[in-house]
């Protein structure tokens, strides 16, 4: 995979993910299935990554917050 | 309340009617008052008043939705549910993840922080009980008594020995939240939560007490689970106040009659009953402090429970 297109996937974008404290944290309830710490950061790279789950605004504001810090 | 009982007729009247009935409830020594609730309760803002109720023991065992106990959850882990509108754009709230109650909102990740405390708190009471399935009362007894928010219907009931039954309980975030306790790789103990265990509790309660009252606030499973405990006491319901706007054409129970149930030998023929047709949003607190202010600050009462006539059944 190519580092630009890996940069573009993140967390947010994937099927398990649901908003920690929106738009900068997620809860991955695959991590937690797998024991392993469950919050990551909303632009987390995440290998589940696809754009038909991605009908909310967590990606978009997370990188506009990231932006505006 | 008193005008409307002068008026005595329509909604009026039915409302001074049953605030006469649930008042002769709790003056009635032999009396066990069974409060259901199902509906937005909590998100309409009627969880301070479930709670003072346990706590000033006018209502000795609440039977509910686990939709109602799980928003009671969110609240006690520092989730809110806040004044929206109905007019809201639902698709924008769906792409914010915010969900909507009528006109109240609540955001997807106080779901989500009662979906992960909660699923550790399952681990925990897993291994405490080691296998053991929990009824639904003892599973609510051991959520309350690991919250610690004094106006938590949860915590009033655990600290006061009210047992609160959940009969549908996967039929919630509970569910859910199970799926995901349950999901964890290497998990040694899998909390149980037996939809039947409780049946003979209730019905022991309905049984033993000489008379049994019922407070509906709606209808649905929590109505029928005391009514359905009333018949397998050979009983049937002494008192009975319903609340609720669903209509009887439909056979469905919310919306039936207290004459209908009289047919099912759920509630007496001579027994004292009343169907207020109205918002319990609204009904419900007016009958309370209507109740309440008659009572006058000197009214005690000793549940017919804790008189020693049923044993305690507390959870270890």
């Amino acid at each position: 995979m190519r580092s630009a297109e890996k940069e573009k996937r993140f967390c947010g974008n994937c099927g398990s993910h649901n908003p920690y404290e929106y738009p900068a944290r997620i809860f991955c309830s695959k991590r937690y299935a797998q024991n392993k710490e469950p919050i990551v950061d909303t632009l987390w790279c995440c290998g589940n990554w696809s754009p038909v789950n991605q009908g909310c605004h967590c990606v978009r504001d997370a990188l506009k917050k990231k932006s505006s810090v | 309340m008193q005008q409307f009982r002068g008026s005595g007729s329509f909604g009026a009247g039915r409302l001074a009617r049953a605030c006469n009935i649930y008042e002769k409830m709790l003056r009635d020594k032999d009396c066990t008052v069974f409060l259901t609730l199902s509906g937005a309760v909590v998100p309409a803002g009627m969880r301070a008043l479930v709670a003072d109720l346990i706590r000033a023991r006018l209502v000795d065992v609440i039977v509910s939705t686990g939709a109602s106990i799980v928003h009671d959850t969110i609240e006690a882990l520092n989730g809110h549910h806040y004044k929206g509108s109905w007019m809201a754009d639902d698709r924008e709230l769906f792409r914010y993840h915010i969900f909507r109650i009528y006109d109240v909102l609540v955001p997807e990740e106080d779901y989500v922080k009662l979906d992960y405390q909660l699923a550790e708190m399952y681990r925990e009471i897993a291994a405490e009980r080691r296998g053991e399935s929990l009824s639904s009362n003892e599973f609510a007894w051991e959520l309350g008594k690991r919250l610690k928010d004094p106006n938590s219907i949860l915590r009033a009931a655990y600290e006061e020995d009210v047992p609160i039954f959940i009969p549908a309980v996967r039929d919630s975030e509970f569910g859910y939240i199970h799926l995901l306790h349950a999901s964890q790789e290497k998990q040694k103990n899998i909390l149980e939560v037996d939809a039947f265990k409780g049946v003979p509790r209730i019905c022991e309660i309905c049984g033993k007490s000489p008379r049994n009252g019922m407070v509906v606030i709606g209808g649905g499973v929590p109505r029928n689970t005391v009514q359905s405990a009333a018949i397998a006491a050979n009983k049937g319901m002494d008192y009975a106040v319903v609340i609720t706007m669903d209509r009887p054409e439909t056979g469905g129970l919310s919306g039936s009659t207290l004459r209908e149930s009289v047919s099912w030998g759920k509630v007496k023929g001579e027994a004292d009953k009343i169907m207020v047709i109205g918002d319990a949003l609204v009904m419900f607190p007016l009958i309370v402090a209507s109740v309440v202010e008659r009572l006058g600050n000197e009214f005690t009462r000793t549940p017919y429970l804790k008189r020693g006539k049923l044993t305690p059944r507390r959870s270890k």
